[in-house]
């Protein structure tokens, strides 16, 4: 307590009348020093923050087999494309087609257009018509800005759409108030020789009482991938290399308790190398490719558990290749002249395609009981594209879908998910695709999961309307699709398994099988009668048709041990099995078919086990070696795959990735910040990718600093 | 202006012999729902005997009411009644903390014993039960404390090494640094606990600490039911009934013995836990009234 300093000296009475008279004046002034002390924080009034849509489901309760990436795992990783962190989740295969086209595929992969899973950023749909695949490189997000990825491994449509019927991606950037200060960031690698990579990235963010917001600009630049020398396809000596500049906003304005207005605008330029100097019909040039979106959502809370959601985004892309050589076409120098094309020469022509989406969602959030969460909602979609060479005239589509999903805990230990989607994709499909859901803990730490369900892919514009040809002099025609595809569907049935030992050891595991029926695929155009024929061993004009149906099997399972505060080892295996059995009218009419024809196609058949490696295994450590030190290491190995378009089946691959880091100052401080260093394929293993190059030793230093 | 209040309730509690002729002030910090509520409440405990003039203002204390005892809600009520009336001051809404400084800071000599509090904020061996029922294992308890607030840190260090927990600290020296603070404090916690103090959990910050603790997975253990609502796992914290229970007892005790009982915690608490944070944090809770009963039973074994 405080000397006291009043003059003791006057009579009781008199001191307290001074006393009072002083504090009188000064109480202001006192409580204001005193103010900090005060009951405020315990009584103030908030809004409900964690609100029901904001809310995640835990892995034990959600009714798919879930796979989550964070950004400890994210950071730990040292990947530099995002492409690349899909490496991590059991059963995904990664694969590059040049340096600046990575693709992504969950079942093995047939080919670099992965049509079967659904890719979602902050709920916006990236998975992009007409090709209906996602176009990693130009994504307006940079890696840093991820937050968390969830990977549904097994149909999702019920709660994403269509094209789920693989799994989907669910992409989470970090919130408008992640980050306050700035941080700067520079790496330089040595990916694809030459000048090697330099990336730079600059975040900005503040949070305030009303209004957060983060930025980031970044460029990324790299020389691509290194094919081998005397490489026998037309990759020899292959420039792949791409400039990729980005920027993007996050902004959250929340007036009050009840209402928050999520901003986001995003937009990426980028310049990609093709081509071969010792190729007339590949010369080197740069495609140009821009992409941007505009995404505003309002949560608006209705109580404690309840809350309504409206969504809208815009997401456009423009690529312009005004160079593209057509190789099949060339009589002059590596083709023999080709008498159904005798004006053939090496023509130069341009290829230019723009896309634009809009979509607006409505979702709500109850709870119907204490033990019942409802989540529906509505959406419709407007899809335009403009691509001259792939459609005659401008195409658009206009899509809608309904959707509910229940969550009820019919007893404490056993949740039922069940849910369906009503889908129009526009072009006179209307699909419902429903799953039921069951998962039992056995105790907490146990749980049994079994699903069941039913999921479409509508086909894509590309597949059901296209016309692909160059019209030059002579047409070059590529494919012409003669329409009427029926919507490939899966019946996937699973047992998954989730339990935690102890606190340090965890297990997730699962069984399934997936049946795709109705698998659309590229072959003869059977109405042209020239297609049959072929030129230098390939059909002349193609068709996307109903041709497969598909069975998947499969085995997949995620040990992990904690140890200390941070150490985590993982192990993850995957044992997978495809088999194909032909269906529809070629098969069924495959006696009148050229021989040629029924060549490629039961080449397919034969190819189509191969496109799973039957064995995936990777073995992760991350964790931190002394303060302010954190190391990581991954052993993966993938099996043989013969990717059905690829130029060679990929032989075994295995390699080490590590990385270490240094952090100096405090976390977020200004002056604080890392180095870190990262060597991907660290021991040299032979590494053959999808199209024959070979990943070598890279490494990466990267440097950053908060100011 | 003074709204005079008879309260004439048939209330069921014992009528203590002197009650009828206490002259109670209760002086509320504003006329807020928070300081009003907990006046009805208050109300409500209290015999129909006890007769009680109500100020919603501390300013209008100007006017000088007669009265045998003040009881105060919140800091600034408590700091006007203390410094402009010679009148014994109950002081209630407010945390420890608050009480402390303000005998610390006001000049007010030998009028201390005439001056008596129950917090509004709870012990910290009760936070620390709280924390042990909820999450059994080990853990270490992450907490932001500022410049402003003097708590004694080897203090909570103890007590929770006692309980098998470590206390992972970090001041936050400005608002600007509140975040740097906590994104540290997160990457080295198991839980975060919030007490009482104003520059760190305020409307401006409450929102992004709810959400960064919640992206990080540490569960966030707050201090009200506003808290849990939001989004905290849980909270433990006296309801204006179980307060009122208390003050009414000291009040009558005053009644009787014309003395303040020492300044003390609510006695009582209430538990409140948010299930469905905890199911999508992957914790595995208890229902909220076996946790209190535990924390009872725990106390009553206590020696």
């Amino acid at each position: 307590m405080k000397i006291n300093w009043l003059p003791f000296a006057l009579p009781y009475q008199r001191r307290q009348i001074l006393l009072s008279l002083f504090l009188a004046l000064n109480v202001g002034d006192c409580f204001a020093e005193l103010e900090n002390f005060s009951e405020q924080s315990l009584i103030q009034e908030m809004p409900v923050v964690l609100s029901a849509s904001r809310l995640r489901q835990p892995l034990s309760e959600a009714p798919n087999a879930v796979t989550v990436i964070d950004r400890a795992m994210i950071k730990a990783s040292g990947f530099r494309n995002i492409a690349d962190l899909f490496n991590l989740v059991p059963g995904m295969y990664v694969d590059y087609v040049n340096g600046h086209t990575p693709f992504v595929s969950y079942h093995g992969a047939t080919d670099e257009f992965t049509r079967r899973m659904q890719v979602l950023v902050d709920g916006r749909s990236i998975y992009l018509p007409p090709f209906n695949t996602v176009i990693w490189k130009d994504l307006p997000l940079h890696i840093d800005d991820i937050e968390r990825i969830e990977v549904v491994r097994g149909p999702a449509a019920t709660s994403y759409g269509s094209n789920s019927i693989f799994g989907v991606i669910n992409i989470t950037t970090r919130d408008a108030s992640a980050l306050n200060g700035a941080s700067i960031s520079a790496t330089k690698g040595n990916a694809g020789g030459g000048n090697g990579a330099a990336d730079a990235v600059v975040h900005f963010g503040k949070s305030g009482e009303q209004l957060d917001y983060r930025l980031t600009f970044s460029r990324s630049a790299d020389n691509g991938l290194n094919f081998p020398a005397g490489w026998k396809n037309w990759h020899d000596g292959y420039d792949d290399g791409s400039d990729t500049q980005m920027a993007s906003l996050r902004a959250n304005f929340h007036p009050n308790a009840v209402n928050s207005f999520d901003l986001q605008l995003g937009f990426s330029d980028s310049s990609r190398s093709v081509g071969d100097p010792r190729n007339k019909l590949s010369q080197p040039h740069d495609i140009k490719e821009n992409s941007g979106f505009q995404q505003l959502n309002w949560l608006h809370t209705l109580g404690q558990n309840d809350d309504i959601q409206l969504h809208y985004y815009h997401i456009s892309l423009n690529s312009t290749d005004e160079n593209i050589s057509l190789p099949m076409l060339n009589g002059e120098t590596v083709l023999p002249s080709n008498p159904l094309y005798p004006l053939a020469r090496s023509y130069l022509v341009s290829d230019k395609y723009t896309v634009h989406r809009h979509e607006l969602e409505l979702q709500h959030t109850l709870h119907t009981s204490a033990n019942n969460r409802l989540v529906w909602g509505v959406a419709t979609r407007y899809e335009s594209i403009v691509f001259p060479t792939l459609f005659d005239t401008p195409q658009s589509l206009r899509q809608s879908r309904l959707f509910a999903h229940d969550e009820w805990r019919i007893l404490p230990p056993l949740l039922l998910n069940a849910g369906a989607m009503l889908e129009d994709d526009g072009m006179d499909h209307k699909k419902v695709s429903p799953r039921v859901a069951l998962n039992y803990h056995v105790t907490p730490e146990h749980t049994f999961r079994t699903s069941v369900s039913v999921a479409y892919r509508n086909p894509s514009l590309a597949e059901e309307n296209s016309d692909k040809h160059y019209q030059f002099g002579g047409l070059y025609q590529e494919w012409l699709s003669s329409g009427r595809l029926r919507p490939e569907r899966t019946l996937s049935r699973e047992i998954g398994y989730l339990g935690n030992y102890g606190n340090n050891w965890s297990v997730d595991a699962r069984v399934y099988n997936d049946q795709v029926s109705d698998m659309i695929w590229l072959d003869h155009n059977l109405g042209n009668p020239a297609s049959i024929k072929l030129t230098y061993g390939f059909p002349i004009v193609l068709d996307f048709r109903n041709e497969f149906a598909a069975h998947y099997t499969g085995f997949e399972g995620t040990v992990k041990y904690k140890w200390g505060y941070r150490n985590t080892l993982t192990l993850d295996y995957t044992h997978q099995k495809a088999s194909v059995d032909p269906i529809g009218s070629l098969y069924l009419a495959s006696t009148p078919l050229a021989s040629a024809a029924w060549d490629w196609f039961s080449g397919y058949l034969q190819a189509f086990p191969n496109t799973v490696p039957a064995n995936s295994v990777s073995l992760s450590y991350a964790g931190q070696i002394s303060d302010g030190i954190s190391f990581s290491a991954r052993y993966f190995q993938q099996g043989s795959i013969m990717v059905i378009t690829g130029n060679d089946p990929q032989p075994l691959n295995r390699r080490v990735d590590m990385r270490v880091a240094k952090q100096f100052g405090s976390i977020g401080k200004i002056g604080g910040g890392e180095v870190s260093l990262v060597v991907q394929n660290v021991f040299q293993d032979k590494n053959v990718g999808y199209t024959g190059y070979l990943f070598d030793r890279r490494a990466y230093l990267t440097a950053t600093i908060n100011f | 202006m003074a709204s005079v209040i008879l309260w004439c309730l048939f209330a069921l509690a014992p009528v203590s012999c002197r009650a009828e002729n206490l002259r109670l002030l209760v002086v509320l910090s504003d006329n807020t729902p928070a300081y009003k509520s907990f006046a009805d409440t208050l109300s409500q405990s209290l015999p129909a005997s006890v007769q009680a003039t109500v100020l919603e203002q501390p300013a209008e204390m100007k006017a000088r009411p007669q009265a045998d005892l003040i009881v105060s809600l919140g800091m600034k009520a408590a700091l006007s009644a203390a410094t402009q009336t010679s009148v014994p001051v109950l002081m209630t809404m407010i945390p420890r903390t608050g009480y402390e400084e303000l005998l610390a800071q006001t000049p007010w000599g030998n009028r201390a014993p005439s001056i008596s509090a129950i917090y509004m904020d709870q012990p910290w061996e009760r936070q620390l039960d709280f924390i042990r029922a909820v999450l059994p294992n080990n853990i270490r308890i992450g907490l932001l404390y500022s410049a402003n607030t003097h708590i004694d840190l080897a203090y909570l260090r103890r007590r929770a090494s006692e309980r098998g927990a470590k206390l992972i600290d970090r001041q936050v020296l400005s608002a600007e640094n509140l975040f740097s603070a906590l994104n540290g404090l997160l990457e080295n916690s198991d839980i975060l606990l919030a007490l009482p103090d104003n520059m760190i959990y305020n409307s401006t910050n409450i929102r992004n600490i709810l959400l960064s603790s919640y992206r990080s997975g540490i569960p966030f253990i707050g201090m009200s039911q506003t808290y849990v609502t939001a989004g905290a796992l849980g909270a433990i914290f006296a309801s204006q009934k179980q307060s009122s229970v208390q003050v009414a007892e000291a009040i009558l005790f005053f009644a009787r013995t014309r003395k303040l009982p020492e300044p003390n915690y609510v006695h009582d608490f209430t538990v409140s836990l948010n299930h469905e944070v905890a199911r999508s944090l992957g914790i595995e809770l208890l229902p909220s009234d076996i946790v209190y009963s535990r924390m009872k039973d725990k106390n009553r074994s206590a020696p």
